[in-house]
């Protein structure tokens, strides 16, 4: 820069708030004019104030506001804790469980009412039926006898008849079947 | 403080860490106690708003301490403890998106609620110059809270706090180019809000 041009504002706020470690070298001008250096003073002590500010706000703060301010935070970090943080290699029981331990009768219906249920769906399952191979076969019978057949559908009817008698043959039926399962 | 004081510190500090972290929840306290004011302080830098960082700065312990099985101990406590504070102020101020800007919350004199009694610029040397004095300290302070989030963490990190660049880099996780272009973009925004004053 010129000796004898005044500081810039970038100028002077680069003197304040230099973007590196430290500021570059004082600008010969600025050595020699009283009006730029009363300008970065002035930009420079009321930074300074600023700074004591904002820092002498929070350190005056009264101890009760700390003790208060540690106590809320613990509080907080307590809540996001585990309940009952167990040693190492402690294995916990399911907190679920300790409601079901609390109340025995609830828990007793509860699995009285649970083996009525499966015991039921076993029987269900486990009832007399026709084996699957009669079933279909009857099935179709029946649907030869039951469907009402046009006089131009013989060759439905010629169908359900082939399949009745591919449905006796025990081997084919078996696998038709297996098919449809 | 020196390195030894540092590497000792680190060391009772990675002591109490294990503990916390194997279950002693109280042994977290240690960490509240000692980091508190610095937290609160920088928060406040930051935010200029007492209530908001009283409340950012419990949050960030709680969210060190949530996050303490991620902490690997490359940085110091209290560096990663400030890169959780930089990110709380940063989702708050996301959050906030504040539909008036700093500057039009005030009169154009009017030096507002951030500047403590005991720390008024009025020192009596001169009528002139006090006044000077606090209107740059409210355009420093309205230049800040105008500065992205990254930004402002950065100016106040070198400016407020007297980082090097390395120590804003560790927190940041910025690079050197980086925290220098911030810098340089922060004091560019502080420089348009001064130009009247010329």
């Amino acid at each position: 820069m010129s000796p004898s041009r005044h500081l810039t504002p970038d100028e002077i706020v680069d003197r304040v708030f230099p973007a590196g470690d430290r500021a570059g070298a004082v600008p010969e001008h600025l050595a020699n004019c009283a009006a730029c250096q009363e300008r970065v003073a002035a930009l420079h002590d009321a930074w300074l104030l600023d700074r004591g500010a904002v820092s002498g706000a929070v350190d005056d703060l009264p101890p009760g506001f700390w003790e208060a301010q540690a106590a809320a935070t613990m509080a907080g970090v307590r809540a996001c804790a585990p309940a009952d943080a167990p040693a190492p290699g402690v294995v916990v029981f399911p907190s679920r469980m300790h409601g079901i331990l609390r109340h025995p009768a609830l828990a007793l219906s509860s699995l009285a009412a649970a083996l009525l249920v499966v015991g039921g769906l076993s029987l269900l399952r486990s009832g007399p039926t026709a084996p699957p191979v009669q079933r279909a076969a009857v099935t179709a019978s029946e649907a030869k006898e039951k469907t009402p057949v046009a006089v131009n559908d013989a060759s439905d009817d010629e169908l359900l008849v082939s399949v009745d008698r591919a449905l006796e043959d025990s081997s084919l039926a078996g696998f038709v079947v297996e098919e449809a399962l | 403080m020196s390195a030894d004081e540092r590497a000792a510190k680190r060391e009772v500090e990675s002591e109490i860490l294990a503990r916390v972290v194997a279950g002693d929840v109280e042994a977290f306290e240690y960490f509240v106690v000692t980091y508190q004011k610095r937290i609160t302080r920088f928060v406040y830098t930051l935010l200029r708003d007492p209530a908001e960082a009283d409340g950012i700065a419990q949050d960030v312990f709680v969210k060190a301490f949530r996050a303490l099985p991620e902490f690997q101990g490359q940085s110091a406590f209290e560096t990663w403890l400030t890169r959780i504070a930089i990110n709380a102020v940063r989702d708050h101020v996301r959050r906030k998106k504040p539909v008036v800007s700093f500057s039009e919350l005030r009169e154009p004199h009017d030096d507002g609620p951030e500047l403590p009694p005991a720390f008024d610029p009025a020192d009596g040397t001169s009528p002139e110059r006090d006044l000077l004095s606090r209107d740059i300290r409210r355009r420093i302070a309205e230049a800040l809270v105008a500065l992205s989030p990254r930004q402002r963490a950065v100016f106040v990190m070198k400016h407020y706090e007297e980082k090097s660049i390395a120590e804003i880099g560790e927190a940041t996780g910025l690079d050197e180019g980086t925290i220098k272009s911030h810098l340089f973009r922060a004091a560019r925004k502080l420089r348009e809000r001064l130009e009247d004053l010329r």
